[in-house]
């Protein structure tokens, strides 16, 4: 793989993947970096490149995760530097972003993975049943539920359809 | 192959707005140093290169002491002398 595509990978995918991450360890930074030299390593580009960077940030995170658990401290001191899931919103009008972290937070975690892997890494169903190892209908009814779990938590900051 | 997406059924609206309002965010920016990401992206490549030109190192040393073990053997075997007819 070229600098160039690297390059462009970093800047289209860095930022949805570090918020992926996000959901199991408090040092996505570094799990989405050596996710990236870890696609540099391969000898073979990977068949679907965007699902594949999922599940190795996916596995990286919960190990991190792991890890993290075992040291209590780094833990505590982790969760007080937390660093905001999204950039402020542009339309302020627009859902809070505080509040929206928070409704996501309350999720489920296999529920989570998917509305975040869908709604800001933009696979599809199928591509995040093969990051999880799961079926494409699976995830769609997890994503449904979770949609109406955001809806009621998020409820009175939602624009209602006309 | 038909988008797996389009043969789910449809959101309820509300739902669906939720998920639109949602997708509006963006996520914070990624806080990866790039240059450093990119400069460790060329060294783990280069340490491709390397170790290739290792491995054909590796291997043309290995031919060349076989060689001159064979040689050796070769050199040391007796070859029984031959006189010719008077």
């Amino acid at each position: 793989m070229g600098p160039d595509e690297l390059a462009e990978l970093v800047d289209r995918h860095a930022a949805a993947l570090v918020l992926y991450a996000r959901q199991w360890c408090g040092s996505p930074e570094d799990v989405v970096q050596t996710a990236f030299l870890k696609l540099v390593r391969l000898r073979a580009r990977p068949d679907n490149l965007v699902p594949w960077l999922y599940r190795v940030v996916r596995n990286g995170a919960i190990d991190a995760s792991r890890a993290a658990r075992r040291r209590v401290r780094y833990e505590t001191a982790a969760a007080d530097r937390a660093a905001p899931w999204f950039a402020p919103p542009d339309d302020p009008t627009g859902l809070d972003a505080r509040a929206a972290a928070d409704a996501l937070t309350s999720l489920p975690d296999e529920t989570r993975e998917i509305v975040v892997a869908h709604l800001w890494g933009g696979l599809t169903f199928e591509q995040i049943a093969q990051t999880l190892g799961s079926s494409a209908a699976t995830c769609y009814r997890r994503y449904a539920a979770g949609l109406a779990a955001l809806r009621l938590k998020l409820g009175a900051e939602c624009p209602t359809p006309t | 192959m038909p988008d797996p997406d389009v043969m789910n059924p449809p959101l309820p609206p509300a739902d669906a707005a939720v998920a639109a309002a949602l997708a509006r965010l963006r996520p914070a920016p990624a806080p990866l140093d790039r240059d450093r990401l990119m400069f460790a992206a060329g060294a783990e490549s280069r340490r491709n290169v390397v170790r290739l030109w290792q491995f054909a190192a590796g291997i043309l040393m290995a031919a060349g002491f076989a060689a001159g073990v064979l040689y050796a053997q070769s050199a040391l075997r007796e070859v029984p002398a031959v006189t010719a007819p008077r």
